[in-house]
């Protein structure tokens, strides 16, 4: 998993969580292993060296082929320009690989955003289906890099606890192979 | 029966019928699901369209801004339904509010290198579902009009409508103020209520405005559901 440290990161405090998300995140079953002692090498990253303006969002995590991930949003997470919280979800991935991203939520409606390494949105989602207000996306990804996953809420004032995960059926598929 | 045909349809592609999609902090919130099938009106096709017939999702042609894309759902006026394999042609201009091509040249007035290419232009046609997509970059403005998209849609090989399609007021000059491919010419001189073409009124521009989700000042998705019906429209903006 590679990630990119941030050009500005200035003090210790820079590499905290927000109290929410650090909660959050511990909650989740592999992430409860792991979040204390690697919590800032996991989970701290600049999005890409695309020009940045406006509200900037720094903290990003990582996610793993076949792992799910739980957070909760909050009002002082990043905002977008609709005034909408998201998190953002980085994975490596290789051209060629197709990955399913779902986003479920109990508390608020979903919306899922995908961005190449170079931070250009590619593929986005509001629901699954019918009367379902989870997100997923399923991508063929055209370049190899750090992918970017916008985990955000459909509208203004929707925050609450999420999971969200990460399938690339044919990596595992290439490494049964080899 | 239309509205209950409306979302049967259009839920499972991606909307949920009575909820806004991506709210716009100023002016009031957009709903992109109101009217999503009411029939899309023609707009002028203007002096700066050029028969490039460039097949393509990525029209930027290296062309530097905000990254954008534009998604489109074209859906029948009368039934609702997704329609499948029809074409949407789109132009606009590029960061510098330069259209690219041979055409007038008040269109790229002194550019000729511009006049050489064919950036932020391309046709995609719609899959099963409906949706066609363009990887863009967001457009500049250039004096007299308010920031708009062109399109014209077709349907096997005729043509069905030509419009445009503008962004919210607030959108428009929070990219133009601070993205760094924009914020030297921060000040646009029209806006979509001043435009020649749409403005006006609220009520008048609303149903050509795009729904947008602008994330970290530097991705920007923007999606607009297009209504037609299978002969030419005649209603005008």
């Amino acid at each position: 998993m590679r990630i990119a440290p941030h050009p500005v990161l200035r003090s210790a405090q820079d590499h905290l969580l927000p109290a929410s998300r650090e909660k959050a995140l511990a909650t989740s079953g592999a992430a409860k292993r792991r979040v204390r002692g690697a919590l800032v090498a996991m989970l701290l990253a600049c999005v890409s060296a695309a020009p940045s303006f406006g509200a900037d969002c720094a903290a990003v995590s990582t996610l793993s082929c076949s792992s799910t991930a739980a957070a909760s949003l909050t009002t002082s997470d990043c905002t977008a320009f609709d005034g909408s919280q998201y998190h953002l979800w980085q994975f490596s991935g290789n051209a060629g690989d197709a990955v399913t991203i779902e986003m479920h939520s109990t508390s608020f409606d979903t919306y899922l955003m995908l961005l190449d390494p170079s931070g250009v949105p590619l593929a986005e989602n509001d629901d699954i289906a019918s009367g379902v207000t989870d997100s997923r996306i399923t991508f063929t990804l055209a370049s190899g890099g750090t992918w970017t996953i916008v985990a955000n809420s459909l509208a203004a004032s929707q925050t609450g606890d999420y999971t969200i995960s990460l399938s690339c059926p044919n990596v595992f598929r290439r490494r049964a192979v080899r | 029966m239309v509205r209950g045909l409306a979302s049967a349809a259009l839920v499972g592609f991606g909307f949920d019928r009575g909820k806004a999609w991506g709210q716009v902090l100023s002016p009031a919130p957009l709903d992109i699901t109101k009217n999503v099938c009411t029939l899309t009106c023609a707009a002028t096709l203007g002096p700066c369209y050029y028969a490039a017939n460039l097949v393509r999702r990525d029209i930027t042609e290296g062309e530097v801004g905000l990254p954008t894309l534009l998604s489109f759902l074209i859906v029948d006026a009368d039934t609702c339904q997704p329609i499948e394999n029809a074409s949407i042609d789109i132009w606009h201009t590029n960061a510098g509010g330069v259209y690219s091509a041979p055409i007038n040249q008040m269109c790229n007035p002194g550019n000729a290198l511009a006049r050489t290419k064919t950036f932020t232009r391309g046709i995609q046609s719609t899959d099963s579902s409906g949706w066609a997509h363009f990887n863009t970059i967001f457009p500049g403005w250039y004096s007299g009009r308010t920031t708009h998209i062109h399109a014209t849609i077709r349907r096997s090989g005729s043509e069905i409508v030509t419009t445009q399609f503008f962004f919210d007021d607030s959108l428009d000059d929070f990219v133009y103020k601070n993205h760094p491919n924009y914020s030297s010419r921060p000040n646009r001189d029209t806006t979509n209520l001043t435009d020649g073409v749409i403005g006006g009124s609220a009520s008048r521009v609303s149903p050509f405005l795009f729904t947008s989700k602008l994330i970290n000042g530097r991705s920007l998705v923007a999606l607009k559901v297009i209504a037609i019906r299978s002969s030419a429209t005649h209603c005008n903006a």
